[in-house]
């Protein structure tokens, strides 16, 4: 297929704009984060309509994003949180294929509603991915793409496919993707280290995401939760999306670019097909948890990967770029 | 041994409640069994003390499966297994590089050499990798040499720092914060993330000696540091 190279210049870099994709898997014996993502469905559908993988890394937005200058044709879509998108001064939609002409400058405002919004680029990153991830891990230094958040004069150079089929995404399921109402957790693995009437008031509380918060972690502020003084627990492996306890009594959500292993008591954990939208969560927002059964998780699962089957569709002509 | 669904794309196979080498041994095993097997199914792993925490694609697995392929494993003829590679880590232990170093004298009583001679006796098991990439958590610290740990954690620790925390030693591969008690420095390199086989010098299992490096030599290693590794 004809291709063409493009270069993304960044003008102003944001709040906190860095590479992502799906993750960094493979390394956590040896003590490396998975990162990738906070929102991996909003990736996912970013990518998907300008014709990518899933996996291919997209540029992660946070709360303010860049000015961006391009140098030859590109095809992007914005995803995730509603955010202000403009190219040469003209707003435009998110959750739809933009036509990106060779000079013109992107710029991206402040999100709405949410925390993070997602790049995605039609074609391939002119880079070797680091520990086979474009991901940037900030707290390791590790990534193709500066190893660190992007900063303004930084230049991105990707292969650009001249063709690409174009795709629209269907609304009503993307708000379906995002459906409000509390966090899903399954319990464990900790169980005996919480009363069961901790265990009522942790599912029956609100909490508040502190500024505290980011992606190794969200704190949380609420009622503080009881725990056995005088136990002390054995560090120990820690899923994505565990929620710790620690001495204070204010629950964590270990997130993407969290530690491998930790040492504090885990109330439950948020279900797989919930991590999306922990990492749409503001500072000062509210979030409560209800709990869910393995069985009931796995189906959240399936369900989530069937909505993104029907987020984005082929439009049968090809469009010419 | 214990399987505990820890999430819903994670399990927790609890080998023991406590820190001893025979347990630390069959977490490797398993651990190691589960890594040769290079299940594209199975995401990651994260072997600790006494538990290996598996992380696996729930669209694929879920817990039943995995403990089915677990003591199929179990009841698989083990390998014989190569010794682990000892790692000679030289440290120099000079104040400017060892911020903590008499305090830690003060609090365990003895001299700056008596510290330096118990640091640097034992042979070191890597128990696991956590905290940061490359960061060893070592077994094996003279019991006289277990300080508590800072009361407020530095916010930035130099790459290289070797520190004491309760009951163990280690050394930061990385500058990262850290509320261990700092007692010297190596020049040597842990962390290498663009090599794609080996981007850690420590591994799980691996044996890890403390040399003595004078200041001189240690100002010489870090113009020309190269990683220094021999298999015992």
């Amino acid at each position: 297929m004809a291709s063409h190279s493009l270069q993304i210049r960044v003008r102003a870099p944001g709040l906190l704009t860095t590479v992502q994709d799906l993750g960094r898997l493979g390394y956590a014996h040896l003590g490396f984060s998975p990162c990738g993502a906070g929102d991996r469905v909003a990736t996912r559908i970013a990518n998907r309509l300008v014709g990518n993988p899933d996996g291919a890394p997209v540029l992660e937005i946070t709360l303010l994003g860049p000015t961006l200058e391009f140098s030859g044709n590109a095809l992007v879509s914005v995803t995730g949180s509603s955010i202000e998108c403009s190219l040469d001064g003209q707003s435009f939609p998110a959750w739809q294929p933009i036509e990106v002409p060779s000079g013109s400058v992107l710029r991206l405002g402040n999100t709405v509603e949410h925390a993070r919004s997602y790049l995605a680029v039609a074609g391939t990153p002119q880079a070797e991915p680091v520990l086979g991830s474009f991901s940037t891990d900030l707290g390791a230094k590790v990534g193709p793409f500066f190893a660190r958040q992007l900063a303004a004069g930084d230049v991105l150079t990707w292969q650009s496919p001249d063709r690409v089929a174009e795709y629209v995404a269907e609304r009503e399921v993307i708000s379906r993707l995002y459906a409000d109402g509390p966090l899903r957790v399954t319990l464990g693995p900790h169980r005996e280290w919480f009363a069961p009437q901790v265990e009522r008031q942790f599912f029956s509380s609100k909490y508040v995401v502190t500024h505290q918060s980011n992606r190794a972690g969200l704190r949380l502020r609420g009622e503080p939760l009881a725990l056995p003084s005088n136990e002390h627990l054995l560090t120990e492996g820690v899923p994505l999306g565990a929620i710790q306890v620690p001495g204070n009594g204010q629950p964590v959500i270990l997130f993407v670019d969290q530690q491998t292993t930790g040492g504090y008591p885990i109330v439950g954990s948020v279900i797989s097909a919930d991590l999306h939208r922990v990492g749409q969560l503001l500072p000062e927002s509210e979030v409560s948890f209800v709990q869910v059964s393995m069985a009931q998780a796995w189906d959240a699962r399936r369900n989530l990967e069937g909505l993104l089957q029907e987020a984005v569709r082929e439009v049968a002509r090809e469009a010419e770029h | 041994m214990e399987l505990i669904p820890s999430s819903d794309a994670s399990l927790l196979v609890r080998l023991g409640r406590t820190i001893d080498p025979a347990t630390h041994q069959r977490t490797l095993a398993l651990f190691r069994a589960l890594a040769d097997r290079r299940d594209p199914r199975v995401t990651n792993l994260h072997p600790a003390y006494a538990s290996l925490l598996i992380d696996f694609d729930p669209l694929a697995l879920d817990h039943t499966e995995i403990g089915t392929l677990i003591e199929g494993l179990e009841s698989g003829e083990p390998e014989r297994e190569a010794p682990p590679p000892v790692h000679e880590i030289p440290v120099c232990y000079d104040l400017e590089l060892a911020p903590d170093l008499m305090e830690v004298c003060s609090l365990t009583g003895l001299t700056a050499e008596q510290l330096i001679a118990a640091h640097t006796a034992p042979e070191y098991v890597v128990y696991f990798l956590g905290f940061s990439p490359g960061f060893a958590y070592l077994g094996g610290l003279a019991p006289e040499l277990a300080v508590p740990r800072l009361s407020s954690p530095r916010k930035v620790v130099p790459a290289g720092s070797v520190a004491i925390g309760g009951a163990q030693t280690g050394v930061y591969p990385l500058d990262s914060p850290g509320g261990w008690r700092i007692i010297g420095r190596t020049p040597l390199a842990l962390f290498f993330p663009e090599n794609n086989l080996h981007p850690t010098l420590l591994r799980p299992g691996d044996r890890v000696r403390f040399t003595r490096l004078h200041r001189q030599q240690f100002d010489a290693a870090l113009v020309d540091r190269t990683p220094g590794e021999q298999h015992g």
